[in-house]
C-alpha cells in the first residue's frame, strides 16, 4: 500500500481538486483506493456526496476505530473516509500524545489498511501544525500543488524546511503547477524558471472551468462518459507520480 | 473490514417489478441506468474441479471471472470465450494463479451458455449519492427459450448498511424469495442436461453384502468400462492429457481385477479379455509417455541451470511433433474394429444374464472371497517386502510397487464391504509407502527414458551436443534424487509393517 498526501500550507491552491481527481483516476486504473478527507471543512467528502455518520468523531479516529466509518463512493474500487467537524482540532489532540510517538500517530493508524487498499490518498488542510508533520511522516509521497505565484512558492519552501525538521527525505516531495493560466505573464515566467527543478513534475493542471464547476456537479471530472481535457491532465499527473515515486 | 453483502431474489410474482420500484421510490431516488445484454459461458474441467471447490468460472464479453458459489468474486482477467482454457492461456495474474492451483493441467470446457440481460438501477439518497446498487436481470439458457431465470440482485455499498437492509426487507415484504447463486447455477446446469460431478477420477462402487462374485465383478467392471467410455471422446478430441490418463487407469484397474480373480473367472474368456486389455494398455502407452515428459517440462527446466536449459527446447519441440503422430495412431486404434469388438464383447460378458460370469463357482458370496483374497495378498506383499534389503536390485522395489498397487486396487474394489474409517486409515498408511515406491519408480523410468534419448543421439550439430549436455545434467540430478528416495524406503516400509497396521487390516476384514 502506498500513501500519497496532497499537501500545501497555502489555502485554495487545488489540493482538494487534486486529491479527488487523482483518487478517481487511480481507482479507474484498477487500484483499490481510499481517499481520506483530513480537512474538517469536508470538501472532498462534499464532492463525493458523502456525509460522515453521526457516531464518527476525532476521538474514534485516533483510537483507530474508523473502519466502520469508511464509505463507498459511487465508483468501484474507490472508498472515502469522510471528514468530521471535530477534525478541526486534530492537531491539538495529536499534541497530547506522548512525545516520542507524536509524529507517527497517523502512520500507525494507516498500517492496518494495507490488505484492503493499494493506495491511500490524504486530502490535507492548509496549515503547518503537528498534523502536517504526521502527514509528511505517514506519506510515501507528498504531492504539492503550486500555483505559479510567489506566495505559493514560499509555501513549498516552507514545506522543505518542515521536511528537514521532521527528518524525512526531501525526495518524498513532488510539486506540480496547479491552476495554471497560460495567458498570465507571471505564471509563464515562474513556470519557465522552476519547471526544470527536479522537485517539479512535468505535468501540470491548467485552470479550467470544468474543474471549477466540480462544486456544482459534485463528481470527479473523469466520471463523465467522454474523457475531458481536465480528466486527461489528472491522468498524466497520476502516471508521473507513479513513475517517479511509487516505483511502478 | 466487513465484507460487502449481496443478495439475490426471484422476481415477485403478481405484484411485479413496477410495484417494487414504486415501493423503493418512496424512500430513495430511483434512477434507471444502462440495460445490458451479455453472453456468459460457464466452464469447468471434465472432473468438475471448480464445482468441487465451490467455484464457477465464466466468460462474459471481454472478461473472464472466477467466483465462489455465493457470487463473491475471486479473480478477474481480460479474455474472450474460447472452446477451452488451460490456466496458462490466461494472462499472468491472480486468476491465472488461482486456476493453476485448482485445475492444474486440466482444461476448462464449456458447460452451459447463458444469455443474461441486466438493467442497473441506482438507489440514491437526497444528496443523489448512490447508497445501494440494484440490478434486475434474467438468465436464459442458450438454445432453450423456455427456461428464463429472472432475478434481482441487491449489492451493498460500504457504509450504507441501513439502506441495504431496508431494500432487502422491502423485497421480502413484496414477496420476493431469496435465491442462492449455487442453486441458480445448479438449475441452469440441470436444464442443460449436465449433472455436476457426474465424473470423478476416484473409484467408488457400492456392493451389497450378499452379492455373488459374478455380480460384483460385473458391477465393478461396468463402472470401469463406463470410465473408459466417458473419457474416450476427450482422448480422441485431445482436450487435455488427463482423459487418456484416466482412460488408462480404468484399463489398468480392469486388468488388475482380471489377474487377481483369474482363478475363479471362466478360463477362456478371461484369457481373451486379458490379452485384449493388455493390447489396449500398450497402444495407449506411447502417447502417455510423451505427455508425462511434456507435463514435466517446467520441472525439468527448473532443475537445470540456465546454461543447460537451452538444450532442451528443441527436444520439447520435437516431442510435440512426435506427439501429433502418436495421437493420430491412437485415434485410429480407438476407432478400429478390434477396439469396438473388445468393448461390445466385454459389455455383453458383463451384462448378459446368460454370461458364463454368473455361473458355477461365481455364484458364491463375494464378501467371503474378498476377505480371503485381501489377507492372502497382504501376506504375500509383506513377504516380498521383507526380502528387500539395502543391497537388493532396483527391480525388486519395482515388483513390490506393482504388487502393492494391485493390492490397493483390490482394497478399493471391495471398499464398500468394510468399515469406512478403518479402510481410509489403512489406505492412508498404504499411501505413504506407495508414494515412496512410486517416486522411486518415476525417477527410474525418467532416467531410463532420458538415457534412451541419449543413447539414440548422434552428434550432428551444436544443438544435439547441447541436448546431450542437458540430458546428462538431468540424468545426474534425477539419479541423485533416486538415491535419496531409495534410502528412505527402509524406514517408510518399517513404518508400514508396524503391528498396529497389520492389526487394523485384520480387524477390518473380520468386520
Ligand atoms: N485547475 C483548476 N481550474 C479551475 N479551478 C480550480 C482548479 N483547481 C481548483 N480549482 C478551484 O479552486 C478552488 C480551490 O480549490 P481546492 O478546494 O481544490 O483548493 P484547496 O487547496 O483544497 O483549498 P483549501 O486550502 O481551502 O483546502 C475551488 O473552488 C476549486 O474548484
Ligand atoms: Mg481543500
Amino acid at each position: 500500500m502506498k500513501t500519497i498526501a496532497v499537501y500545501s500550507s497555502k489555502g485554495g491552491v487545488g489540493k482538494t481538486a487534486t486529491s479527488v481527481n487523482l483518487a478517481f483516476t487511480a481507482s479507474m486504473a484498477g487500484e483499490r483506493v481510499l481517499l481520506c478527507d483530513m480537512d474538517s471543512q469536508g470538501a472532498a467528502s462534499f464532492y463525493y456526496r458523502i456525509k460522515p455518520k453521526k457516531k464518527f468523531n476525532r476521538a474514534r479516529l485516533l483510537r483507530g476505530e474508523f473502519y466502520e466509518f469508511i464509505r463507498g463512493t459511487d465508483f468501484p474500487n474507490l472508498d472515502l473516509l469522510p471528514a468530521h467537524f471535530s477534525f478541526r482540532n486534530l492537531d491539538i489532540a495529536i499534541n497530547e500524545e506522548k512525545k516520542d510517538k507524536k509524529r507517527e500517530v497517523l502512520a500507525s493508524l494507516l498500517v492496518p489498511l494495507a490488505d484492503q487498499y493499494d493506495c491511500v490518498i490524504l486530502d490535507c488542510p492548509p496549515n503547518v501544525t503537528v498534523l502536517s508533520e504526521n502527514i509528511i511522516t505517514a506519506a510515501d509521497c507528498v504531492v504539492v500543488p503550486v500555483v505559479p505565484t510567489t506566495l505559493s512558492l514560499l509555501a513549498l519552501e516552507q514545506l522543505l524546511k518542515l521536511c528537514k525538521k521532521v527528518g524525512c527525505k526531501k525526495n518524498k516531495i513532488l510539486a506540480f503547477f496547479s491552476m495554471v493560466e497560460r495567458r498570465k505573464l507571471m505564471h509563464n515566467s515562474i513556470m519557465k524558471k522552476y519547471r526544470a527543478y527536479p522537485i517539479f513534475m512535468q505535468s501540470y493542471v491548467p485552470f479550467m472551468a470544468e474543474i471549477e464547476k466540480m462544486g456544482m456537479y459534485r463528481r470527479p471530472v473523469g466520471s463523465t462518459p467522454r474523457k475531458s481535457v481536465a480528466a486527461q491532465a489528472y491522468e498524466l499527473l497520476w502516471q508521473e507520480i507513479r513513475a517517479r515515486r511509487l516505483g511502478q | 473490514m466487513k465484507r460487502l453483502r449481496t443478495k439475490m431474489f426471484s422476481l415477485p410474482g403478481e405484484l411485479g417489478v413496477d410495484s417494487l420500484l414504486r415501493g423503493l421510490s418512496k424512500r430513495f431516488i430511483v434512477e434507471q441506468r444502462d440495460h445490458e445484454v451479455r453472453q456468459r459461458c460457464y466452464y469447468d474441467t471434465f472432473d468438475w474441479r471448480l464445482h468441487r471447490t465451490g467455484q464457477v468460472f465464466f466468460s462474459a464479453g471481454a472478461t473472464l471471472h472466477l467466483e465462489r458459489f455465493n457470487g463473491q468474486q475471486v479473480a478477474v482477467a481480460s479474455g474472450r470465450r474460447k472452446p477451452k482454457f488451460f490456466w496458462w492461456d490466461i494472462e499472468a495474474g491472480k486468476l491465472n494463479e488461482r486456476l493453476k492451483s485448482c485445475i492444474d493441467m486440466r482444461a476448462l470446457c464449456p458447460v452451459v451458455e447463458v444469455t443474461s440481460e441486466a438493467t442497473q438501477f441506482r438507489m440514491m439518497n437526497k444528496d443523489r449519492k448512490t447508497v445501494v446498487r440494484f440490478v434486475i436481470g434474467n438468465d436464459q439458457l442458450q438454445g432453450m427459450g423456455s427456461d428464463v431465470v429472472e432475478q434481482i440482485v441487491v449489492c451493498e455499498i460500504r457504509g450504507y448498511e441501513r439502506e441495504y437492509d431496508a431494500i432487502v426487507e422491502l423485497c421480502l415484504k413484496k414477496g420476493c424469495t431469496e435465491l442462492k447463486k449455487k442453486k441458480l447455477f445448479e438449475r441452469l446446469l440441470k436444464n442443460s442436461g449436465r449433472t455436476p460431478r457426474d465424473y470423478g477420477a476416484k473409484f467408488k462402487v457400492n456392493l451389497d453384502e450378499d452379492m455373488s462374485i459374478g455380480t460384483a465383478v460385473a458391477k465393478i467392471c461396468l463402472h470401469l468400462l463406463g470410465d473408459m467410455q466417458k473419457n474416450q471422446p476427450g482422448v480422441i478430441a485431445d482436450i487435455d492429457s488427463e482423459f487418456l490418463h484416466d482412460f488408462r487407469i480404468a484399463v489398468r484397474r480392469t486388468r488388475s481385477l482380471l489377474s487377481l480373480m483369474k482363478k475363479i473367472l471362466p478360463r477362456e474368456q478371461c484369457r481373451y479379455f486379458q490379452g485384449e486389455f493388455r493390447w489396449l494398455g500398450s497402444v495407449t502407452g506411447p502417447l502417455r509417455d510423451i505427455d508425462v515428459y511434456l507435463l514435466e517440462k517446467e520441472d525439468y527446466l527448473n532443475l537445470l541451470p540456465p546454461v543447460l536449459q537451452d538444450g532442451l527446447s528443441t527436444f520439447f519441440e520435437q516431442l510435440e511433433t512426435r506427439r501429433a503422430g502418436e495421437l493420430k495412431t491412437l485415434q485410429t486404434r480407438l476407432g478400429s474394429k478390434r477396439f469396438g469388438a473388445l468393448l461390445s464383447d466385454w459389455e455383453s460378458f458383463l451384462s448378459d444374464p446368460d454370461s458364463e460370469l454368473f455361473k458355477g463357482s461365481r455364484g458364491q458370496s463375494c464378501r467371503v472371497y474378498a476377505d480371503t483374497m485381501i489377507i492372502k495378498r497382504f501376506r504375500s506383499f509383506i513377504r516380498d517386502g521383507n526380502r528387500i534389503s539395502a543391497a537388493s536390485p532396483d527391480e525388486e522395489l519395482h515388483r513390490l510397487r506393482i504388487s502393492g498397487k494391485k493390492f490397493r486396487y483390490l482394497l478399493e474394489f471391495f471398499k464398500s464391504f468394510y468399515d469406512e474409517e478403518q479402510m481410509s486409515l489403512f489406505l492412508k498408511y498404504m499411501k505413504k509407502l506407495q508414494d515412496n515406491l512410486g517416486a522411486f519408480n518415476d525417477l527410474s523410468v525418467q532416467q531410463n527414458m532420458l538415457g534412451g534419448e541419449l543413447g539414440g543421439l548422434r552428434a550432428r550439430n551444436l544443438q544435439s551436443i547441447r541436448f546431450a549436455a542437458a540430458l546428462g545434467g538431468l540424468i545426474a540430478l534425477l539419479s541423485d534424487k533416486n538415491q535419496v528416495v531409495r534410502s528412505e524406503f527402509e524406514s517408510t516400509y518399517q513404518e508400514f509393517t508396524r503391528p498396529e497396521v497389520q492389526e487394523l487390516l485384520q480387524a477390518m476384514v473380520k468386520g
